[in-house]
């Protein structure tokens, strides 16, 4: 009994490691080729023992160099300008995704009313709405209303598209909790609009930091919208990644560096909000 | 003063309303708008030779349904749901059950596994497809090293839609794994030691105490990954453009190359609808049929 327990322990940490191999082992690489020169990147066998450099994130960040062997690198120039334009986007459509999201969210979830089946059935219909729909008929309005390659035009679509994951999470969250803290709120003189601002809203706040940061970490990472919608001047972060990819060549090193800078803050959030995320996206299915 | 004293008596009486409207309104004018202009430029032909629309009826549906690369998207689009979703459901279970300990270090292997889930996935599709390179990418140099000689990965028409699907796995098992961890953890250890006490074995405990336990979960979890898998773009779009030849050609990818490579409007228009239509009717579907509480009351 004691030596097949053994060979179990044994068996199940071979596997943990398999998977850890596996899962871990592209992100490992990636970040090995964005601390490489461009001509180490892509050798085989890979090079393990180098000496790791930043130039690929100096040149990522402030602009075009010349590599160690004197060639031109092809660098998107601007991805800090990238970078903003993203932020820009995300931070706003996310805040008004959460201004319209939450009092409906609140609405469906405390209250009864006529067809409200039939609302929420709506609202999560608009999830199932594959992007690419949506592409044409926009991109004919958009042209039309001259908001091709504007923010504006990304932070409607994005408001949009985040608008039901705000209010799918959000449900979640107010539904585990208790009624009687409103009413009581009620009871004590408090206005409904009151109740929502002054009581569920600061009780769910964590539901509404999962909410928020989903949304960003979403939009964030978008890429049809922003390739159809944008050209030069409102281009996202994502896009920048595509950037280095020439005719001539593609900077490796250089697109790692840019993978990993983008990648960093929605790791950091990822890690941060694992619990309330399942909890959210499963709309309280799963308490996380 | 006295209109906003209205305004606010007004609003405390409409209240449900009030909460409701700001989201309702934004969601059914786009979806109206959508779904009113779909209907209009399915109709009409528009592409590079019409400048602007000509109304021809249901010219477009009838070349549709004659276009056998429409009904070869359509077809791969659902395989890739079904393989994407079951790959995995199934592979996050068993990793959320080998991960399954109580040991202290769990909780940060468990945060590891996660990883890949973070990467955005325009990033993870390029270096895949370095990775898939036959001459210098490093899973063909490691499986050499073990006597195999790889396969062509994305440049084979065989394999590439295959490789696409891995990817997809790769990237999206860690939220499997996370929401059945949680899953795992919600279920009472009382129930386990009834089990044990019973003389359940570790599969029997498994078959019949927690996969039902887990039912709500796991069919929510296989909802949202069914979702997702409806939209896949973005790796078709940085891995494979559709290729080679058209094996890893999705339904969302073929409509973009539709408007956006041929310009053909009406015709991506028309399989625009299509695929919302399909989309809608096989959710509502799914969760009519599975009980999902999506909006439980």
């Amino acid at each position: 009994m004691n030596k097949k327990k053994f060979w179990g322990a044994v068996g199940s940490w071979v596997l943990i490691v398999m998977v850890l191999l596996i899962t871990l082992f592209p992100v490992w690489w990636i970040v090995m080729i964005s601390l490489k020169t461009s001509d180490q990147a892509l050798t085989i066998p890979p090079k393990l023992i180098f000496k790791p450099t930043l130039e690929n994130y100096r040149s990522v960040l402030f602009g075009a160099a010349q590599n160690s062997s004197g060639r031109w690198v092809p660098t998107t120039k601007g991805f800090l300008s990238q970078a903003a334009n993203s932020l820009a986007i995300c931070l706003t459509s996310t805040f008004l995704a959460l201004i319209a999201g939450v009092p409906a969210a609140y609405a469906l979830s405390k209250f009864r009313f006529k067809k409200k089946q039939e609302i929420s059935f709506f609202i999560l219909s608009t999830r199932f709405m594959p992007p690419i729909v949506v592409v044409i008929p926009l991109f004919l309005l958009y042209r039309q209303l001259g908001l091709m390659d504007t923010r504006l035009g990304l932070i409607i679509l994005y408001t949009f598209i985040s608008l039901s994951l705000v209010i799918w999470m959000m449900k979640g969250f107010f539904d585990d909790m208790p009624v009687e803290l409103i009413e009581s709120a009620r009871v004590d003189g408090c206005s409904r609009l009151g109740a929502l601002f002054k009581v569920a809203i600061p009780v769910t706040r964590q539901g509404i930091v999962a909410s928020a940061i989903l949304t960003l970490i979403g939009t964030w990472n978008e890429f049809l919208f922003a390739v159809i919608f944008t050209s030069k001047n409102a281009k996202t972060v994502t896009l920048s990644v595509m950037g280095y990819v020439t005719i001539r060549e593609v900077a490796w090193a250089n697109m790692a560096a840019a993978g990993i800078l983008i990648t960093i803050p929605v790791l950091i959030f990822t890690i941060i909000t694992q619990k309330h995320l399942v909890q959210g996206l499963t709309s309280g299915a799963v308490k996380g | 003063m006295k209109l906003w004293k209205a305004v606010g008596k007004w609003a405390e009486k409409k209240y449900i309303f009030c909460f409701l409207a700001p989201a309702m309104i934004i969601l059914t004018a786009f979806a109206a708008y959508i779904t009113i202009s779909l209907i209009y430029l399915s109709l009409c032909n528009w592409n590079v030779t019409n400048p602007s629309p000509v109304f021809t009826g249901l010219t477009n549906y009838v070349n549709i349904v004659k276009d056998p690369s429409f009904w070869k998207s359509l077809g791969r689009t659902f395989l890739y749901l079904i393989c994407t979703v079951t790959g995995e459901v199934v592979l996050g279970f068993f990793v959320a059950y080998v991960f399954d300990k109580q040991i202290s270090g769990m909780r940060f292997l468990r945060t590891l596994v996660l990883i890949p889930m973070a990467i955005t996935p325009v990033v993870a599709g390029m270096f895949w497809k370095v990775m898939y390179n036959t001459s210098y990418g490093p899973v063909n140099y490691f499986l050499s090293l073990i006597g195999i000689k790889g396969p062509a990965w994305i440049a084979s028409d065989k394999t590439a839609f295959w490789s696409v699907l891995i990817v997809n796995i790769w990237q999206w098992m860690p939220f499997s794994f996370l929401t059945i961890t949680a899953g795992l953890h919600s279920i009472s250890r009382d129930v386990y030691e009834a089990a044990q006490i019973d003389g359940a074995g570790k599969m029997k405990t498994l078959f019949y105490v927690t996969i039902p336990m887990m039912k709500q979960v796991l069919i929510t979890l296989v909802l949202l990954r069914a979702i997702e898998a409806m939209k896949a773009y973005d790796l078709v779009y940085v891995m494979t453009s559709g290729g080679p030849g058209e094996a890893t050609q999705l339904l969302p990818f073929y409509i973009y190359t539709k408007g956006f490579t041929w310009f053909d409007f009406g015709y991506a228009a028309a399989m625009s609808l299509i695929l919302l239509v399909i989309a809608n009717n096989l959710f509502k579907f799914f969760i009519n049929k599975s009980g999902v509480n999506v909006f439980y009351e």
